[in-house]
Protein backbone atom coordinates (compact mmCIF):
# COMPACT_ATOMS: atom_id res chain seq x y z
CA UNK A 1 0.00 0.00 0.00
CA UNK A 2 1.61 3.06 -0.74
CA UNK A 3 1.93 6.03 1.89
CA UNK A 4 -0.61 8.76 1.43
CA UNK A 5 -0.60 12.09 1.19
CA UNK A 6 -1.80 13.49 4.51
CA UNK A 7 -0.97 16.68 5.20
CA UNK A 8 -0.04 17.89 2.09
CA UNK A 9 -2.41 20.70 -0.28
CA UNK A 10 -2.49 22.45 -3.04
CA UNK A 11 -3.47 26.38 -3.77
CA UNK A 12 -3.07 29.70 -5.18
CA UNK A 13 -4.83 28.79 -8.30
CA UNK A 14 -3.18 31.36 -11.36
CA UNK A 15 -3.97 32.25 -14.65
CA UNK A 16 -2.46 34.38 -16.78
CA UNK A 17 -5.08 35.57 -19.40
CA UNK A 18 -4.25 34.06 -22.52
CA UNK A 19 -3.73 35.35 -25.97
CA UNK A 20 -4.10 33.84 -29.70
CA UNK A 21 -0.68 34.86 -30.64
CA UNK A 22 2.10 36.80 -28.12
CA UNK A 23 5.48 38.79 -28.55
CA UNK A 24 5.94 37.41 -25.31
CA UNK A 25 8.71 35.19 -24.18
CA UNK A 26 8.17 31.60 -22.54
CA UNK A 27 10.12 33.31 -19.58
CA UNK A 28 7.49 36.07 -19.46
CA UNK A 29 4.42 33.92 -19.52
CA UNK A 30 6.27 31.78 -16.81
CA UNK A 31 7.35 34.70 -14.62
CA UNK A 32 3.84 36.23 -14.77
CA UNK A 33 2.46 33.62 -13.39
CA UNK A 34 5.39 32.88 -10.84
CA UNK A 35 4.61 37.08 -9.18
CA UNK A 36 0.79 36.28 -9.51
CA UNK A 37 1.05 32.86 -7.33
CA UNK A 38 3.71 35.09 -4.80
CA UNK A 39 0.98 38.11 -4.64
CA UNK A 40 -2.38 35.77 -4.11
CA UNK A 41 -0.15 33.54 -1.17
CA UNK A 42 0.78 36.78 0.19
CA UNK A 43 4.39 35.38 -0.12
CA UNK A 44 8.05 36.88 -0.62
CA UNK A 45 9.74 35.44 -3.50
CA UNK A 46 12.33 33.85 -1.05
CA UNK A 47 9.62 32.16 0.46
CA UNK A 48 9.63 29.84 -2.49
CA UNK A 49 12.26 26.68 -2.17
CA UNK A 50 11.16 24.31 -4.78
CA UNK A 51 10.24 25.32 -8.53
CA UNK A 52 9.12 23.01 -11.26
CA UNK A 53 8.62 24.45 -14.84
CA UNK A 54 6.89 22.54 -17.56
CA UNK A 55 7.07 24.76 -21.29
CA UNK A 56 7.70 23.59 -25.13
CA UNK A 57 8.98 27.09 -25.82
CA UNK A 58 11.42 27.83 -23.58
CA UNK A 59 14.74 26.48 -25.38
CA UNK A 60 17.49 27.11 -25.17
CA UNK A 61 16.31 27.41 -21.63
CA UNK A 62 15.40 24.63 -18.66
CA UNK A 63 14.22 25.27 -15.51
CA UNK A 64 17.88 26.07 -14.70
CA UNK A 65 17.96 28.88 -16.83
CA UNK A 66 14.59 30.23 -15.07
CA UNK A 67 16.19 30.57 -11.80
CA UNK A 68 18.86 32.77 -12.38
CA UNK A 69 16.69 34.77 -14.59
CA UNK A 70 13.89 35.20 -12.00
CA UNK A 71 16.45 35.40 -8.94
CA UNK A 72 14.91 32.43 -7.17
CA UNK A 73 17.65 29.86 -5.29
CA UNK A 74 15.36 26.76 -5.19
CA UNK A 75 16.43 24.07 -3.12
CA UNK A 76 14.27 21.79 -5.10
CA UNK A 77 14.11 22.04 -8.85
CA UNK A 78 12.08 20.26 -11.50
CA UNK A 79 11.45 20.74 -15.19
CA UNK A 80 8.76 17.98 -16.61
CA UNK A 81 8.64 17.69 -20.42
CA UNK A 82 5.37 15.42 -20.23
CA UNK A 83 2.99 17.92 -22.22
CA UNK A 84 -0.55 17.12 -21.40
CA UNK A 85 0.28 14.57 -18.75
CA UNK A 86 2.82 17.52 -16.82
CA UNK A 87 0.67 18.77 -14.06
CA UNK A 88 -0.51 15.45 -12.88
CA UNK A 89 3.39 14.59 -12.69
CA UNK A 90 4.78 17.73 -11.53
CA UNK A 91 2.03 17.48 -8.37
CA UNK A 92 3.44 13.57 -7.66
CA UNK A 93 6.85 14.67 -7.88
CA UNK A 94 6.06 18.45 -5.67
CA UNK A 95 3.27 17.14 -2.98
CA UNK A 96 6.53 13.97 -2.01
CA UNK A 97 9.07 16.67 -1.73
CA UNK A 98 6.97 18.76 0.27
CA UNK A 99 5.87 15.89 2.43
CA UNK A 100 9.53 14.85 2.90
CA UNK A 101 10.93 18.20 3.93
CA UNK A 102 12.71 18.82 0.84
CA UNK A 103 10.91 21.72 0.31
CA UNK A 104 8.49 24.22 1.55
CA UNK A 105 6.79 25.66 -0.96
CA UNK A 106 6.58 24.39 -4.63
CA UNK A 107 5.69 26.78 -7.19
CA UNK A 108 4.61 24.59 -10.12
CA UNK A 109 4.29 26.45 -13.28
CA UNK A 110 3.53 26.19 -16.68
CA UNK A 111 3.67 28.47 -19.69
CA UNK A 112 4.39 28.89 -23.46
CA UNK A 113 4.37 31.38 -25.80
CA UNK A 114 2.79 31.48 -29.45
CA UNK A 115 4.11 32.85 -32.44
CA UNK A 116 3.13 32.67 -36.11
CA UNK A 117 4.89 29.98 -37.09
CA UNK A 118 6.18 28.21 -34.16
CA UNK A 119 3.66 25.36 -34.05
CA UNK A 120 5.39 24.36 -37.13
CA UNK A 121 8.84 24.21 -35.21
CA UNK A 122 7.18 22.38 -32.85
CA UNK A 123 6.30 19.66 -34.81
CA UNK A 124 9.06 19.28 -37.10
CA UNK A 125 11.04 19.13 -34.06
CA UNK A 126 8.63 17.02 -31.61
CA UNK A 127 10.88 14.02 -31.06
CA UNK A 128 12.52 11.64 -32.94
CA UNK A 129 10.43 9.04 -34.12
CA UNK A 130 7.97 11.56 -35.10
CA UNK A 131 10.98 13.62 -37.31
CA UNK A 132 11.41 9.89 -38.53
CA UNK A 133 8.26 8.01 -39.25
CA UNK A 134 5.48 10.86 -38.72
CA UNK A 135 6.39 13.95 -40.28
CA UNK A 136 7.43 13.26 -43.52
CA UNK A 137 3.89 11.54 -43.72
CA UNK A 138 2.01 15.00 -44.83
CA UNK A 139 3.20 17.32 -41.90
CA UNK A 140 -0.12 17.11 -40.42
CA UNK A 141 0.41 16.76 -36.30
CA UNK A 142 -0.94 15.85 -34.21
CA UNK A 143 -4.75 16.35 -36.01
CA UNK A 144 -3.35 13.43 -38.46
CA UNK A 145 -2.14 10.94 -35.37
CA UNK A 146 -5.49 11.83 -33.40
CA UNK A 147 -7.60 11.20 -36.74
CA UNK A 148 -6.29 7.55 -36.93
CA UNK A 149 -7.03 7.06 -33.04
CA UNK A 150 -10.41 8.15 -33.82
CA UNK A 151 -11.02 6.55 -36.78
CA UNK A 152 -10.05 3.52 -35.33
CA UNK A 153 -12.31 3.93 -31.97
CA UNK A 154 -15.51 4.80 -34.11
CA UNK A 155 -15.25 1.82 -35.41
CA UNK A 156 -14.18 -0.36 -32.38
CA UNK A 157 -16.89 1.50 -30.25
CA UNK A 158 -19.24 2.33 -32.29
CA UNK A 159 -19.38 6.20 -31.08
CA UNK A 160 -20.17 8.98 -33.65
CA UNK A 161 -19.68 12.02 -34.45
CA UNK A 162 -22.50 13.51 -32.55
CA UNK A 163 -21.09 12.04 -29.50
CA UNK A 164 -17.77 14.01 -29.86
CA UNK A 165 -19.83 16.57 -30.50
CA UNK A 166 -21.93 16.73 -27.51
CA UNK A 167 -18.20 16.74 -25.73
CA UNK A 168 -17.33 20.16 -27.44
CA UNK A 169 -20.86 21.73 -27.51
CA UNK A 170 -20.69 21.33 -23.69
CA UNK A 171 -17.54 22.58 -23.04
CA UNK A 172 -18.30 25.69 -24.97
CA UNK A 173 -20.52 26.45 -22.72
CA UNK A 174 -18.74 26.36 -19.50
CA UNK A 175 -16.10 28.13 -21.11
CA UNK A 176 -18.67 31.61 -22.31
CA UNK A 177 -18.86 31.97 -18.62
CA UNK A 178 -14.23 32.39 -18.69
CA UNK A 179 -13.37 35.86 -19.48
CA UNK A 180 -9.73 34.60 -21.16
CA UNK A 181 -11.40 31.85 -22.84
CA UNK A 182 -10.49 32.09 -26.73
CA UNK A 183 -13.63 30.79 -27.92
CA UNK A 184 -16.21 33.21 -27.12
CA UNK A 185 -19.20 32.10 -29.31
CA UNK A 186 -21.72 29.60 -28.39
CA UNK A 187 -21.47 26.43 -30.44
CA UNK A 188 -24.36 24.36 -31.66
CA UNK A 189 -24.54 20.56 -32.56
CA UNK A 190 -25.31 21.80 -36.00
CA UNK A 191 -22.16 23.82 -35.99
CA UNK A 192 -19.85 21.06 -34.73
CA UNK A 193 -21.01 18.92 -37.62
CA UNK A 194 -20.72 21.28 -40.30
CA UNK A 195 -17.02 22.23 -39.35
CA UNK A 196 -14.54 22.10 -41.93
CA UNK A 197 -12.55 18.34 -42.72
CA UNK A 198 -8.90 18.84 -41.39
CA UNK A 199 -7.81 15.04 -40.75
CA UNK A 200 -10.65 12.78 -41.42
CA UNK A 201 -12.97 12.46 -39.42
CA UNK A 202 -11.20 14.97 -37.31
CA UNK A 203 -13.06 18.17 -37.96
CA UNK A 204 -12.64 21.93 -37.12
CA UNK A 205 -13.95 21.77 -33.58
CA UNK A 206 -12.47 18.56 -32.77
CA UNK A 207 -9.12 20.84 -32.83
CA UNK A 208 -8.26 22.68 -29.90
CA UNK A 209 -6.29 26.22 -30.57
CA UNK A 210 -2.70 26.61 -29.78
CA UNK A 211 -2.25 30.47 -28.07
CA UNK A 212 0.00 31.79 -25.66
CA UNK A 213 -0.43 31.41 -21.64
CA UNK A 214 0.30 30.17 -17.97
CA UNK A 215 -1.36 28.14 -15.61
CA UNK A 216 0.48 28.27 -11.84
CA UNK A 217 -0.32 26.53 -8.28
CA UNK A 218 1.68 26.46 -4.90
CA UNK A 219 1.95 23.09 -3.65
CA UNK A 220 2.74 23.47 0.03
CA UNK A 221 1.84 21.86 3.61
CA UNK A 222 -1.43 22.15 5.09
CA UNK A 223 -0.17 23.65 8.45
CA UNK A 224 1.49 26.55 6.09
CA UNK A 225 -1.62 27.30 4.11
CA UNK A 226 -4.13 27.36 6.86
CA UNK A 227 -4.92 31.11 5.83
CA UNK A 228 -5.56 30.40 1.93
CA UNK A 229 -7.88 28.68 0.78
CA UNK A 230 -7.00 24.87 -0.31
CA UNK A 231 -7.77 21.75 -2.16
CA UNK A 232 -6.50 18.44 -0.39
CA UNK A 233 -4.68 15.28 -2.67
CA UNK A 234 -6.12 12.43 -1.91
CA UNK A 235 -4.43 10.11 -4.79
CA UNK A 236 -2.28 9.90 -7.88
CA UNK A 237 -1.26 7.40 -10.73
CA UNK A 238 1.20 8.33 -13.14
CA UNK A 239 2.19 5.63 -16.17
CA UNK A 240 4.10 5.84 -19.23
CA UNK A 241 3.96 3.86 -22.42
CA UNK A 242 1.55 1.69 -21.30
CA UNK A 243 0.19 -1.05 -23.07
CA UNK A 244 2.91 -1.35 -25.60
CA UNK A 245 1.85 -3.96 -27.28
CA UNK A 246 -1.82 -3.15 -28.48
CA UNK A 247 -1.57 -2.38 -32.28
CA UNK A 248 -3.70 1.23 -31.97
CA UNK A 249 -4.06 3.12 -29.53
CA UNK A 250 -7.81 2.61 -27.60
CA UNK A 251 -7.03 2.91 -24.20
CA UNK A 252 -4.29 4.52 -21.63
CA UNK A 253 -2.21 4.05 -18.81
CA UNK A 254 -4.81 4.88 -16.37
CA UNK A 255 -6.85 1.16 -17.21
CA UNK A 256 -3.58 -0.24 -15.47
CA UNK A 257 -3.73 2.01 -12.76
CA UNK A 258 -7.24 3.04 -11.66
CA UNK A 259 -7.96 0.52 -9.25
CA UNK A 260 -5.16 1.84 -7.05
CA UNK A 261 -5.99 5.25 -7.73
CA UNK A 262 -9.39 4.74 -6.31
CA UNK A 263 -8.10 2.87 -3.60
CA UNK A 264 -5.57 4.98 -2.15
CA UNK A 265 -8.23 8.30 -2.76
CA UNK A 266 -10.81 6.02 -0.10
CA UNK A 267 -14.01 6.68 -2.94
CA UNK A 268 -15.89 5.11 -6.08
CA UNK A 269 -16.09 7.00 -9.14
CA UNK A 270 -19.89 7.39 -8.51
CA UNK A 271 -18.59 9.84 -5.43
CA UNK A 272 -16.69 12.50 -7.86
CA UNK A 273 -18.53 16.63 -8.19
CA UNK A 274 -16.53 16.92 -11.84
CA UNK A 275 -13.86 15.68 -13.66
CA UNK A 276 -11.25 17.92 -15.47
CA UNK A 277 -9.79 15.46 -18.44
CA UNK A 278 -7.02 16.23 -21.17
CA UNK A 279 -9.03 17.20 -23.96
CA UNK A 280 -6.35 17.60 -26.89
CA UNK A 281 -9.08 15.82 -29.20
CA UNK A 282 -12.56 14.54 -27.99
CA UNK A 283 -11.74 10.94 -28.56
CA UNK A 284 -9.05 11.69 -25.81
CA UNK A 285 -11.58 12.35 -23.45
CA UNK A 286 -13.79 9.13 -24.11
CA UNK A 287 -10.68 6.82 -23.67
CA UNK A 288 -10.20 8.47 -19.62
CA UNK A 289 -14.20 8.53 -18.68
CA UNK A 290 -13.49 5.25 -19.41
CA UNK A 291 -9.69 4.02 -18.12
CA UNK A 292 -10.45 6.09 -15.19
CA UNK A 293 -13.73 3.80 -14.48
CA UNK A 294 -16.81 6.08 -14.87
CA UNK A 295 -18.61 3.35 -17.27
CA UNK A 296 -17.15 0.64 -19.01
CA UNK A 297 -15.07 0.38 -21.73
CA UNK A 298 -16.70 1.25 -25.00
CA UNK A 299 -19.59 3.64 -23.08
CA UNK A 300 -18.45 6.25 -22.89
CA UNK A 301 -20.56 6.94 -26.07
CA UNK A 302 -23.67 6.39 -24.06
CA UNK A 303 -22.23 8.64 -20.66
CA UNK A 304 -21.91 11.42 -22.75
CA UNK A 305 -25.41 10.77 -24.16
CA UNK A 306 -27.08 10.30 -20.56
CA UNK A 307 -25.70 13.71 -19.20
CA UNK A 308 -25.30 17.59 -20.03
CA UNK A 309 -21.28 17.29 -19.08
CA UNK A 310 -21.95 21.25 -18.17
CA UNK A 311 -21.01 22.73 -14.84
CA UNK A 312 -24.80 23.30 -13.99
CA UNK A 313 -25.81 19.99 -15.07
CA UNK A 314 -25.31 16.01 -14.79
CA UNK A 315 -21.61 14.98 -14.91
CA UNK A 316 -19.77 18.28 -15.18
CA UNK A 317 -16.84 18.13 -17.24
CA UNK A 318 -14.54 20.31 -18.43
CA UNK A 319 -15.62 23.45 -16.21
CA UNK A 320 -14.12 25.92 -17.72
CA UNK A 321 -14.25 25.17 -21.09
CA UNK A 322 -11.04 22.95 -21.43
CA UNK A 323 -8.47 23.10 -23.81
CA UNK A 324 -11.28 22.91 -27.28
CA UNK A 325 -12.39 26.40 -25.93
CA UNK A 326 -9.87 28.17 -24.16
CA UNK A 327 -7.13 27.56 -26.06
CA UNK A 328 -4.23 25.23 -25.60
CA UNK A 329 -1.86 27.02 -24.38
CA UNK A 330 1.36 24.59 -24.96
CA UNK A 331 2.59 22.65 -21.27
CA UNK A 332 -0.18 25.36 -19.77
CA UNK A 333 -2.91 22.67 -21.63
CA UNK A 334 -1.55 20.41 -19.64
CA UNK A 335 -1.89 22.24 -15.97
CA UNK A 336 -5.54 23.44 -17.33
CA UNK A 337 -7.95 21.27 -15.82
CA UNK A 338 -5.58 21.14 -12.68
CA UNK A 339 -5.54 24.56 -11.87
CA UNK A 340 -9.56 24.41 -12.79
CA UNK A 341 -10.02 21.98 -10.03
CA UNK A 342 -8.17 24.20 -7.43
CA UNK A 343 -10.54 26.71 -8.46
CA UNK A 344 -13.86 24.49 -8.13
CA UNK A 345 -12.65 23.12 -4.34
CA UNK A 346 -11.50 26.37 -3.19
CA UNK A 347 -14.65 28.65 -4.58
CA UNK A 348 -12.57 30.72 -6.43
CA UNK A 349 -13.65 29.76 -10.01
CA UNK A 350 -13.31 32.61 -13.18
CA UNK A 351 -16.52 30.93 -14.57
CA UNK A 352 -19.55 28.79 -13.49
CA UNK A 353 -19.08 26.28 -10.45
CA UNK A 354 -20.36 23.34 -9.62
CA UNK A 355 -22.58 23.43 -6.82
CA UNK A 356 -21.17 21.54 -3.78
CA UNK A 357 -18.33 20.38 -5.32
CA UNK A 358 -16.14 18.20 -3.20
CA UNK A 359 -14.30 15.71 -5.17
CA UNK A 360 -12.46 16.37 -8.19
CA UNK A 361 -10.81 14.29 -10.43
CA UNK A 362 -8.01 15.45 -13.14
CA UNK A 363 -6.05 13.73 -15.90
CA UNK A 364 -3.28 13.82 -17.87
CA UNK A 365 -2.11 12.61 -21.38
CA UNK A 366 0.38 13.90 -23.37
CA UNK A 367 2.83 13.13 -25.69
CA UNK A 368 2.49 11.38 -29.02
CA UNK A 369 5.88 9.81 -29.60
CA UNK A 370 5.04 8.40 -32.38
CA UNK A 371 1.34 6.16 -32.99
CA UNK A 372 0.14 6.94 -29.54
CA UNK A 373 0.10 9.07 -26.21
CA UNK A 374 3.02 7.84 -24.32
CA UNK A 375 2.41 9.41 -20.36
CA UNK A 376 -0.81 9.39 -18.32
CA UNK A 377 -1.50 10.79 -14.96
CA UNK A 378 -4.64 11.19 -12.46
CA UNK A 379 -5.04 13.07 -9.18
CA UNK A 380 -8.49 13.01 -6.92
CA UNK A 381 -8.60 15.99 -5.14
CA UNK A 382 -10.54 17.12 -2.21
CA UNK A 383 -12.13 20.43 -0.56
CA UNK A 384 -10.95 21.51 2.50
CA UNK B 1 16.60 16.26 -39.87
CA UNK B 2 16.23 12.48 -39.36
CA UNK B 3 18.05 10.35 -36.86
CA UNK B 4 20.97 8.26 -38.47
CA UNK B 5 18.95 4.90 -38.25
CA UNK B 6 16.71 6.14 -40.54
CA UNK B 7 18.94 7.61 -42.60
CA UNK B 8 20.34 3.71 -42.87
CA UNK B 9 16.88 3.06 -43.84
CA UNK B 10 17.09 5.60 -46.42
CA UNK B 11 20.00 3.62 -47.95
CA UNK B 12 18.03 0.86 -48.30
CA UNK B 13 15.36 2.30 -50.43
CA UNK B 14 17.24 1.90 -53.51
CA UNK B 15 16.84 -1.99 -52.93
CA UNK B 16 13.45 -2.24 -54.03
CA UNK B 17 12.51 -4.49 -51.55
CA UNK B 18 11.67 -3.45 -47.65
CA UNK B 19 14.14 -4.21 -44.89
CA UNK B 20 13.81 -3.28 -41.91
CA UNK B 21 15.82 -3.65 -38.54
CA UNK B 22 16.05 -7.08 -36.67
CA UNK B 23 17.67 -7.68 -33.48
CA UNK B 24 20.18 -10.40 -34.18
CA UNK B 25 19.59 -12.07 -30.59
CA UNK B 26 15.93 -12.38 -30.12
CA UNK B 27 14.88 -11.65 -33.85
CA UNK B 28 12.35 -9.11 -32.98
CA UNK B 29 11.40 -6.70 -35.77
CA UNK B 30 11.64 -2.89 -35.20
CA UNK B 31 9.93 0.04 -36.71
CA UNK B 32 10.76 3.28 -36.69
CA UNK B 33 14.35 2.67 -36.68
CA UNK B 34 15.93 2.17 -33.14
CA UNK B 35 19.54 1.93 -31.74
CA UNK B 36 18.66 -0.80 -29.30
CA UNK B 37 16.13 -3.88 -29.88
CA UNK B 38 12.98 -2.41 -28.27
CA UNK B 39 12.52 -6.16 -26.56
CA UNK B 40 16.11 -7.09 -25.46
CA UNK B 41 18.22 -3.87 -25.85
CA UNK B 42 20.29 -5.84 -27.70
CA UNK B 43 22.70 -3.10 -29.97
CA UNK B 44 23.26 -5.47 -32.35
CA UNK B 45 20.27 -4.74 -35.27
CA UNK B 46 21.29 -5.65 -38.61
CA UNK B 47 19.19 -4.57 -41.89
CA UNK B 48 16.99 -7.60 -43.26
CA UNK B 49 14.71 -8.19 -45.98
CA UNK B 50 11.34 -8.81 -44.21
CA UNK B 51 7.50 -10.11 -45.37
CA UNK B 52 5.88 -6.65 -46.72
CA UNK B 53 1.94 -7.22 -46.21
CA UNK B 54 0.04 -6.01 -43.30
CA UNK B 55 -3.56 -4.71 -42.27
CA UNK B 56 -4.54 -1.46 -42.19
CA UNK B 57 -5.45 -0.49 -38.76
CA UNK B 58 -7.15 3.02 -39.32
CA UNK B 59 -6.78 5.93 -42.08
CA UNK B 60 -7.61 9.60 -42.71
CA UNK B 61 -7.16 12.39 -45.38
CA UNK B 62 -5.39 15.07 -43.72
CA UNK B 63 -6.87 18.48 -45.13
CA UNK B 64 -4.51 20.80 -43.35
CA UNK B 65 -0.53 20.50 -43.17
CA UNK B 66 2.37 23.06 -42.18
CA UNK B 67 4.33 22.06 -45.05
CA UNK B 68 3.65 23.62 -48.23
CA UNK B 69 4.39 20.39 -50.27
CA UNK B 70 2.01 18.76 -48.70
CA UNK B 71 -0.92 21.91 -48.12
CA UNK B 72 -0.68 21.96 -52.02
CA UNK B 73 -1.72 17.85 -52.80
CA UNK B 74 -4.45 17.94 -49.84
CA UNK B 75 -6.11 16.03 -48.75
CA UNK B 76 -3.04 13.72 -48.44
CA UNK B 77 -3.71 10.35 -47.41
CA UNK B 78 -2.01 8.31 -44.57
CA UNK B 79 -2.64 5.01 -42.68
CA UNK B 80 -1.36 2.75 -39.88
CA UNK B 81 -0.61 -0.41 -40.63
CA UNK B 82 0.22 -3.56 -38.80
CA UNK B 83 2.97 -5.22 -40.39
CA UNK B 84 2.92 -8.72 -40.87
CA UNK B 85 6.48 -8.83 -39.61
CA UNK B 86 5.26 -7.49 -36.05
CA UNK B 87 5.76 -3.48 -35.89
CA UNK B 88 2.79 -0.85 -36.96
CA UNK B 89 3.92 1.53 -39.62
CA UNK B 90 2.04 5.12 -40.56
CA UNK B 91 2.50 4.29 -44.14
CA UNK B 92 1.67 6.95 -47.35
CA UNK B 93 -1.54 5.17 -48.20
CA UNK B 94 -3.11 4.37 -51.89
CA UNK B 95 -7.02 5.21 -52.44
CA UNK B 96 -8.94 1.83 -52.11
CA UNK B 97 -7.02 0.64 -49.26
CA UNK B 98 -9.95 0.99 -46.46
CA UNK B 99 -9.41 0.07 -42.89
CA UNK B 100 -9.00 -3.50 -42.58
CA UNK B 101 -7.92 -4.37 -45.83
CA UNK B 102 -4.43 -6.11 -46.88
CA UNK B 103 -1.95 -4.16 -48.70
CA UNK B 104 1.81 -4.06 -49.59
CA UNK B 105 4.24 -1.72 -48.15
CA UNK B 106 7.03 -0.82 -49.99
CA UNK B 107 10.41 1.52 -48.77
CA UNK B 108 10.56 4.63 -51.26
CA UNK B 109 12.43 7.83 -51.25
CA UNK B 110 10.12 10.76 -50.94
CA UNK B 111 10.55 14.27 -52.87
CA UNK B 112 13.09 15.20 -50.21
CA UNK B 113 15.33 12.04 -50.21
CA UNK B 114 13.42 10.82 -46.90
CA UNK B 115 12.58 7.02 -46.40
CA UNK B 116 9.10 6.25 -46.49
CA UNK B 117 6.78 3.27 -46.60
CA UNK B 118 4.17 3.58 -48.92
CA UNK B 119 1.04 0.79 -48.36
CA UNK B 120 -0.48 -0.41 -51.95
CA UNK B 121 -3.59 -2.73 -52.92
CA UNK B 122 -2.26 -5.98 -52.36
CA UNK B 123 -1.12 -7.52 -56.29
CA UNK B 124 -3.38 -9.87 -57.54
CA UNK B 125 -1.22 -13.25 -58.08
Amino acid sequence: MRQGYDGVVLCAPVTVPYERYSQHTAHWWIGTALRELIRAAGLRKSDIDGFCASSFTLGPDTAVGLTQHFGLSPRWLDHIPMGGASAVVALRRAARAVQAGDARVVAVVAGDTNEVGSFGDLLRNFSRFAQDATYPYGAAGPNASFALLTDHYMRRYGATREDFGRICVAQRRNALAVPHAMMKQPLTMEQYLAGRPIADPVTLYDCVMPCAGAEAFLVMREADASALPHARLLATIERHNAFPDDPIQDRGGWAMDRDELWTMAGISPGAVSFLETYDDYPVIVLLQIEDLGFCAKGEAKDLVRANTLTVDGTFPHNTSGGQLSVGQAGAAGGHLGLVEAIRQLTGQTLGGAVPGARLGVVSGFGMINYDRGLCSGAAVLAAQ
Amino acid sequence: MTSRAAQELAARAAAGVLQLQVCAECSAVQYPPRDVCRVCLSGALPWRVVPNTGTVLAATEAHASTDPFFRARAPWRIGLVALDCGPQAIVHLAQGCAPRSIVQVSLQLDHEGRAVLVGAPQAQP
